[in-house]
């Protein structure tokens, strides 16, 4: 195991410093490898999640199957806390000699992702209109082309807005593996608040977030190429009236 | 041509955890391109019945057969593919453009591009969807216009039958007023075995051509071309569903070739001056008609003719009047009784296809076609 500690360096005097100027930085690791980890660790439990919720939702929902359970998993996942299953992960990994990372991480981050993905999902799925589903079914549609072909592209805006939520989630979480042994961007808080060093701590938490919101910004883009075009609020042309007009005219006339 | 008739015989709905069936036994034959429509009041089973032929809902006893074929040998998929459904809700697919949204069954059953893209072309035309309307989405479209993609769509396959539930329910009466014309217009191209279900009984009367009467619980009621069905009500709830202006509806489906045409008061123009006495003493008419080369020319007031007296040589030295009210023979009797109303003669006249004098219509004729 490499040294986390340089041999020599500077005291950074402010957060921008810290992350500007490497030569303040005690941790010897680079920043692009600590967020490639990160991105490693969070983008892993985030696959998964979508690999597992996605499609159980999607059939769960169509057969109406999980109408209690569905809304039980939003609670649980808000009830037990990730710390705890990272900590779970983490000791189970190690009782059985696998080490800290990266498995037990990418799993917990997957248990954490879980929930606002299936739950969006199963939502989406439900919300696609009856006459639509029911007109492909009329039309001779099975009930896997039905799935496929009408229920997950009508149900694409959704199912997205909850990967972004779940993504966001995952990734301000991941720092949290640092606690327990792993890199990632975690490390520099985790570091920083065993050395006191506010401006580490700082420089940590702004990378974090930015890593956050960076992800959140390119599944925006993603959204955008993957939702059918005629479901886009704002397609060649506009598709309905703007909510700010509807709210600001007062009663429309129509012609 | 052996055509598609659809048979219910002692079709039986009862829903899981309901004492009353929704569709009591129930035995109806839908004719080889034909509308039939089904007719009723909230819980009359018109829908469910409806649904039962392409097993949308499964019956609890009895059979349905499409063709001599119970619905239930062939695969549901099969089954469904080879039916057009339209619904009032229309149920396009908001993520597919229209081209595509009619495309959807051809494409399901494995047609090649070309087939395709020559058959959805084929279809806007007929049902009047502009093609620069192909590429866009259902949500940029009107209401009436989504109608029109609906019933292309269930065409797209050239099915042999198709089902409509409430089509026109959704649209204002204008565009609904259109899309009955347009549809009773693409039925005299297509065709098709129709069933549609209504709650509107003029919708009913003007396009089916066997109306199906249904009470609560599914109970048929009568089953009857539309004209006998306000002619003749078979029972007291028919005649209070059909309306209290059962003869008003009546106007609309009689055509005035239908009626007894008299030749009316009207002589040709190279007749004596007596023989045109003799019309007028005979049917009491205060006008006369004249006519020449089996055209009718117009009116001359009856007291015209009687101040000329013995000095006239002929009728030709009269001034005619043009007449203001003619219809032509295959006009409804509505349009020929709103023409009478307005023409001072009482008579509106008939023109036949060549445009040659085909008689007169008069309010007692129309009561006389009605009375039949």
């Amino acid at each position: 195991m490499t040294s986390l500690i340089a041999a020599t360096s500077a005291e950074p005097t402010n957060a921008w410093q810290w992350l500007t100027d490497s030569s303040t930085r005690e941790i010897s690791h680079s920043i692009p490898h600590n967020l490639w980890l990160t991105i490693e660790h969070a983008g892993g439990g985030a696959l998964i999640a979508v690999a597992v919720g996605v499609p159980l939702a999607l059939v769960l929902a169509h057969y109406r199957k999980a109408e209690v359970l569905s809304a039980w998993i939003v609670n649980l996942g808000r009830v037990i806390p990730t710390i705890t299953i990272l900590a779970v992960f983490v000791v189970a990994s190690l009782r059985n000699g696998y080490g800290f990372a990266p498995w037990p991480i990418i799993f917990a981050l997957a248990l954490l992702a879980l929930p606002p993905v299936f739950a969006n999902t199963y939502t989406a799925i439900r919300q696609v209109p009856a006459d639509a589903v029911g007109s492909a079914r009329a039309m001779g549609f099975g009930e896997h082309q039905i799935m496929t072909n009408v229920e997950l592209p009508l149900a694409l805006p959704l199912i997205m807005a909850g990967i972004r939520v779940a993504v966001t989630q995952v990734v301000a979480t991941e720092a949290l593996g640092a606690l327990f042994g792993s890199e990632g961007l975690g490390i520099y808080i985790s570091y920083g608040l065993s050395v006191s060093d506010i401006y580490q701590v700082q420089g940590g938490a702004i990378l974090v977030a930015g890593t956050a919101m960076a992800a959140d910004v390119v599944l925006g883009l993603v959204a955008r190429a993957v939702v059918p075009t005629g479901m886009r609020r704002s397609g060649r042309r506009a598709l309905r009236t703007p909510r700010w007009r509807a709210l600001t005219t007062g009663p429309v006339v129509h012609p | 041509m052996t055509g598609t008739t659809i048979e219910l015989r002692g079709v039986t709905k009862t829903f899981p955890g309901s004492a009353t069936p929704a569709v009591a036994p129930l035995d109806l034959t839908m004719g080889d391109g034909e509308i039939t429509v089904l007719i009723g009041p909230s819980g009359c089973g018109k829908t469910t019945t409806l649904r039962m032929i392409n097993r949308l809902t499964n019956p609890t006893a009895g059979v349905i057969t499409i063709d001599g074929t119970d619905v239930r040998e062939r695969s549901l998929t099969e089954l469904r593919r080879g039916i057009g459904y339209v619904i009032q809700q229309i149920g396009l697919f908001p993520h597919r453009t229209v081209a595509q949204n009619i495309a959807t069954v051809p494409k399901l059953v494995g047609w090649d591009r070309a087939r395709i893209k020559a058959r959805v072309a084929e279809l806007a035309e007929l049902v009047g969807i502009e093609p620069a309307m192909l590429g866009r989405y259902p949500a940029e479209l009107s209401g009436g216009q989504q109608q029109r993609v609906g019933v292309a769509r269930a065409l797209a396959a050239d099915p042999p039958v198709l089902l409509m539930d409430e089509p026109f329910g959704a649209v204002d009466p204008i565009v609904r007023a259109r899309l009955q014309r347009e549809l009773l217009a693409l039925q005299a191209r297509v065709h098709k075995t129709i069933v549609l279900v209504t709650h509107d009984i003029d919708e009913a009367v003007l396009l089916g051509d066997k109306v199906a009467v249904l009470n609560v619980g599914g109970i048929l009621e009568q089953f009857a071309a539309p004209d006998d069905l306000l002619a003749h009500p078979a029972n007291e709830f028919v005649a209070d569903f059909v309306g209290h202006e059962r003869s008003i509806k009546r106007l609309s489906l009689s055509r005035v070739e239908d009626l007894d045409l008299g030749t009316g008061p009207v002589v040709d123009r190279s007749a004596s001056v007596d023989e045109a006495h003799a019309v007028l003493a005979r049917t009491g008419s205060t006008w006369l008609g004249l006519t020449a080369d089996q055209q009718f020319l117009g009116w001359v007031p009856a007291a015209e003719l009687a101040v000329a007296g013995a000095g006239l040589d002929g009728l030709d030295a009269l001034e005619v009047r043009p007449p203001a009210a003619q219809v032509h023979r295959d006009a409804t009797l509505r349009e020929a009784l709103e023409l009478i109303l307005t023409s001072s003669s009482s008579t509106a006249v008939v023109v036949n296809d060549d445009g040659t004098y085909g008689g007169t219509v008069t309010l007692e004729s129309i009561r006389g076609g009605l009375a039949r």
